[in-house]
């Protein structure tokens, strides 16, 4: 969008201030879906594996069954990393997912690439990290529902990429620190503080439009999903990680407790998740 | 449009005085006013036996302030007098009063019928064709002289205090130009005075979002159009990019819109081009004129410099930043954005005429915008904070002379100082340029020749430093929905264009053709580029009133700066190319309707576009950013059917048809995104009794193209968001655009005198839904129109003294 169009479109919006339009709620899990997919480690060399888990939460059917599918795409063109390969795509080995807590579960698969099958790619992409997409379908009920994640190759001289580390969700109510197992009151906010490892970010570059390399330093970005309630803001930064969390009135918190999430990301792939529950109570 | 519609306001209606009167006879105690002029028709016989003259009239008025009766006095030809006569006898006149009674009178009129070679600054080359002549008023009438004779018509001579002229104008050399001057640049309704406005009515230019005033010319981009004031390229025409134009209104003196198959004298567009002529002082007197409405206020004051010239002072200032506050606001959730809007503008400009044949001009001109913006939920790609400003001044002396045996010299350097700065929470740009501009013309006229020759030269220097997000950056995806990966960039870019134009316009029986050539040579970031540019432009008079018209040309224009600059795009693009073709008819219909068809063809090629894909060359990754391998083709076809003002109504209606695709590497053609198939626009202002004028403005737009999706393709883990399932690219359309706008004014005085003028301009005063885009739900799942402006009123007041 020009600069033009963006200064008139809000100007526009500033018009329509009260208009109402604008009420999605990205945080707010209501059927089947896939929280997050990490991947241990998310960046490996050519010839090793990694283990592909994804969080996978379905209210419908809390029960499951569910069934989740792994895939990669085959057609690993060298300056693009296709994410549709459609006929292209190859599956792989899946356990049956395991159930976490009632519609919370996780299914997992390792991937790796072998070297011989990236041997086109130019050493000068390899160093700066070869990305393959793996994806993950799932089928609970009559929904279904697929994700997407990048798996990073890098050449043997460069360092592997790590997870950061995310410990737990830290629950508050009126600065007052809440002790698991959580029970809360229908419509009473509570604060929700990530625990973190703040000094488990690295340095890194990456290949600039130029040609040339630039330093890049990864950033922790959070973003949070609840089962039931309301967020004040569902996506944070280092620094101001919390965010305001409204619980559901009990009739909408399905088996009376509401999940929380958060997903903290490195923003070069490395991904970490953390889940709490809250009984609500009237 | 119709420039006879510049009478409208043009003629100063003044008292009739008679000497001699004796103090016992009856006393005028109101003289006529002219309330709507008619240009004459400029007889074709007398054109081609380059008659001229004035043509003096004795116009009786009835009491009721209709025509009664015209007679010539003199005439320097038949042919002449009997235009005069024809066009005299649709005036329409308020009724001269004596002792405080309508009464009948006679009055002296003067027609000056001038062909364009004799008569001093001639207009641009592009000028409307089936009107090939203007009236404009020259020389207010003195102070009246408050005393005429009561008695029955023809039974006492009165001094001729009432002129107009009738000029022949430079004959167009290209086909399709519309013009706009008086009062409709200011009273068109839906425009809030804007004469820039306006454009939007007219064939060949597309709805622009928002009425945010980007200029679509015949399916362009509007970075392929070029916008002139007083011949000198401008970069920035409205504030805050797309609000109210940057010139005070009162600083206007006509619009010329060709949207396409411009002539030689300009350049470095592919599509069309916007001429804004700025208005003179006026030397009969000093003048002055408020405006005030709910978004800003301005005046300007003009008069004459002795014997010398004129000067002319206009500004404006906006005030919405102080009023949003005082606006009861929402809370909680609704309140979405706080907006701070802030823009004011200037114009002076000073004419002086030391000599016969010899004037000098200065220009000062510029502007400057503040805004800021918050908002508290994510609308879309929108950021959700941002400042912008930007600021330009520019300063402008002109010259020109006669240098005698038909030729005439004109210089004229420029220079302008530009800086644009905004900043949103991920990204921020800091900009400023220079620019430095001559533009020389000669100019020779003969009885069948018109030649000008000219160079136009451009000097533009950028600095920068921003943190934008780069094409080709090999980042990867953000886990951050707001962020758009933005890099830290610095440079600087210097363009020489060079211009060198001559056109021929050559009078051959019924033809007038019009062969002219370009040549462009441009210099950027150590290389050089060159483009020729052959244009033609033949007009043959079929009938009386009936002309045929065909055009043909090529463009070439510079990428954008940034499409350029090592930072940031590309150094190594070539010139973007079109070639434009157009054939159509100008029917004078009658003294007051006309109407105008033509269709059009335009080929884009080498246009520059972002590449998605790096190329391995060697040991190295190339990503170029931006590759020249555009194309675009753009048809359809126009009709103007204009009226100009008589018996108190004037208005036209536009329609425009075309398709405009794009493509790159020889791949499908798509559609442009801002494709209008039919595009329709109806003006009419009506005159009513007390001194009221009502206007309505309606407008059919066919929706922009959109993509269809099909909810979600997956959830991209990496991204934290869900990828949409997407159709063929741009195969659907928003509904259909459709807006109704009022405009009621009612004048206090007469309007050619003192007087205050009492508006209410609204606009989509059905305050119909009209869908900008289609935004999404986080899923995809679900689907919302993102609506344009609603019912928008303005009430103001204009004073003139």
């Amino acid at each position: 969008m020009s600069a033009r169009c963006t200064v008139a479109l809000l100007i526009a919006a500033a018009l329509c201030a009260s208009c109402g339009l604008f009420s999605d709620k990205p945080y707010l899990i209501e059927g089947l879906r896939v929280v997050a997919i990490v991947a241990e480690p998310p960046e490996v060399h050519p010839d090793e594996t990694s283990l592909m888990t994804a969080w996978i939460v379905d209210l419908t059917h809390p029960d499951g069954p569910v069934t989740a599918t792994w895939s990669y795409c085959a057609s690993r063109d060298a300056s693009q990393n296709r994410a549709r390969c459609g006929a292209g795509a190859v599956g792989i080995d899946t356990e049956e997912p395991v159930t976490l807590t009632d519609g919370v579960f996780a299914s997992s698969a390792e991937h790796g690439v072998n070297r011989n099958e990236i041997g086109h790619v130019p050493s000068l992409i390899l160093e700066a990290g070869f990305w393959e997409h793996v994806r993950v379908s799932v089928v609970s009920g009559e929904e279904e529902t697929e994700a997407l994640k990048r798996v990073v190759i890098v050449d043997n001289a460069v360092t592997p990429n790590t997870n950061p580390i995310l410990s737990t969700i830290f629950l508050s109510r009126d600065g007052v620190g809440l002790e698991p197992p959580f029970v809360a009151t229908a419509g009473e906010e509570i604060l929700l503080v990530p625990d973190y490892d703040v000094n488990g970010f690295e340095s890194y570059r990456v290949l600039g439009a130029d040609g040339a390399w630039q330093p890049r330093q990864e950033e922790a970005i959070f973003t949070w999903h609840v089962t039931g309630g309301k967020l004040d803001r569902w996506v944070t930064e280092a620094g101001d990680e919390s965010v305001r969390w409204t619980l559901p009135k009990t009739d909408e918190a399905p088996g009376g407790s509401v999940h929380v999430f958060a997903v903290l990301r490195d923003s070069r792939g490395g991904t970490a998740i953390s889940m709490s529950t809250i009984e609500i109570t009237d | 449009m119709r420039r006879w519609l510049a009478l409208i306001p043009g003629l100063v209606v003044l008292a009739v005085a008679v000497d001699g009167l004796a103090e016992a006879r009856p006393t005028l105690t109101r003289a006529p006013g002219l309330l709507e002029a008619v240009e004459p028709q400029y007889p074709v016989e007398a054109l081609e036996k380059r008659i001229e003259g004035p043509v003096e009239l004795w116009i009786d008025i009835g009491a009721d302030g209709t025509v009664t009766n015209v007679r010539v006095a003199s005439a320097p030809d038949p042919l002449l007098g009997v235009a005069a006569v024809i066009a005299a006898r649709a005036l329409r006149f308020s009724p001269a009063e004596v002792d405080g009674e309508p009464a009948p009178i006679r009055i002296a009129y003067t027609y000056q019928f001038r062909l364009d070679a004799l008569s001093p600054p001639p207009t641009e080359p592009q000028t409307r064709p089936q009107a090939p002549k203007t009236i404009e008023k020259t020389g207010q009438p003195e102070e009246p002289r408050a005393r005429a004779s009561p008695e029955e018509p023809g039974a006492q001579a009165q001094p001729a205090l009432f002129e107009a002229v009738v000029r022949t104008r430079t004959p167009p050399p290209a086909v399709g130009h519309y013009r706009l001057e008086g009062e409709e640049l200011r009273t068109t309704p839906g425009a809030f005075g804007d004469p820039l406005r306006v454009l939007e009515t007219l064939p060949g230019v597309g709805r622009a979002p928002f009425s945010s005033g980007i200029l679509v010319l015949r399916g362009s981009s509007p970075d392929d159009s070029g916008v002139y004031i007083d011949g000198h390229l401008v970069p920035i025409l409205y504030h805050f990019g797309g609000g109210p134009s940057v010139i005070p209104p009162d600083a206007i003196e006509s619009i010329e819109l060709a949207p396409g198959g411009f002539g030689a004298r300009y350049g470095r567009s592919t599509a069309g081009i916007i001429e804004v002529e700025t208005r003179r002082g006026r030397t009969d007197g000093v003048y002055g004129g408020a405006d005030v409405d709910l978004f800003d206020a301005g005046g300007t004051i003009e008069g004459p410099i002795g014997e010398l010239g004129s000067f002319r002072v206009s500004g404006r200032r906006s005030y919405i930043d102080a009023l949003i506050p005082l606006i009861p606001g929402d809370s909680g959730d609704r309140a979405i954005l706080t907006l701070a809007p802030r823009y004011y503008d200037y114009h002076s400009r000073i004419d002086i005429e030391p000599w016969d044949g010899v004037e000098f001009t200065l220009v000062a001109s510029g502007s400057d915008d503040e805004l800021s913006l918050k908002s508290r939920l994510p609308i879309g790609d929108v950021p959700p904070e941002l400042r912008l400003q930007m600021s330009a001044h520019r300063i402008n002396p002109r010259f020109r002379a006669d240098l005698g045996h038909g030729f005439e010299l004109r210089l004229s350097p420029a220079a302008a100082w530009i800086s644009t700065s905004g900043e949103t929470p991920f990204e921020f740009l800091d900009l400023s340029s220079h620019q430095r501009a001559l533009r020389t013309e000669l100019i020779g006229r003969g009885e069948f020749l018109t030649t000008t020759l000219g160079v136009d030269l451009v000097r533009d220097s950028y600095r920068f430093t921003a943190r934008v997000p780069i094409p080709g950056a090999r980042e990867f995806v953000s886990p951050d929905p707001r962020d758009p990966q933005a890099t830290d960039v610095a440079g600087q870019l210097l363009v020489v264009q060079t211009g060198v134009f001559g056109e021929v316009q050559a009078e051959v029986g019924r033809f007038r053709i019009t062969p002219g050539l370009r040549l462009e040579h441009v210099q950027f970031l150590g290389r050089a580029e060159s483009a020729i540019d052959p244009r033609l432009d033949v007009r043959a008079r079929l009938l009386p009133g009936l002309d045929a018209k065909v055009t043909l040309g090529a463009y070439h224009r510079l990428p954008n700066p940034d499409e350029l600059a090592r930072a940031t795009g590309n150094p190594q693009l070539e010139l973007e190319r079109s070639v434009q073709s157009a054939v159509g008819a100008e029917w004078q219909l009658s003294d007051t309707m006309a109407l105008d068809v033509q269709v059009f063809a335009k080929r884009m090629t080498r246009m520059a576009r972002r590449a998605s894909e790096p190329r391995v060359s060697g040991s190295r990754l190339v990503r170029p950013r931006y590759e020249s391998d555009g194309e675009g083709r753009v048809w359809g076809a126009e009709v103007l059917l204009s009226r100009s003002m008589s018996r108190g109504i004037s208005g036209w209606l536009a329609y425009s048809l075309s398709r405009s695709e794009r493509r790159h590497q020889g791949r499908e053609w798509s559609l442009y995104v801002r494709d209008q198939t039919h595009n329709l626009s109806f003006v009419v202002s009506v005159d009513l009794p007390s001194n009221l004028r009502a206007g309505v403005r309606y407008r059919y737009v066919t929706g922009y193209p959109d993509t269809p999706v099909d909810g979600y393709l997956y959830y991209d883990s990496d991204a934290a968001r869900f990828v949409p399932k997407l159709g063929e690219i741009r195969s659907d359309r928003l509904p259909s655009f459709q807006q109704l706008d009022l405009r009621l004014e009612k004048a206090f005085g007469s309007r050619d005198a003192t007087h205050v003028i009492a508006y209410i301009d609204v606009q989509n005063v059905t305050n119909r839904r009209n869908a900008e885009f289609f935004y999404y739900s986080f899923d995809f799942s679900k689907r919302y129109d993102f609506p344009g402006l609603p019912i928008l009123p303005s009430i103001g007041l204009e004073a003139r003294f």
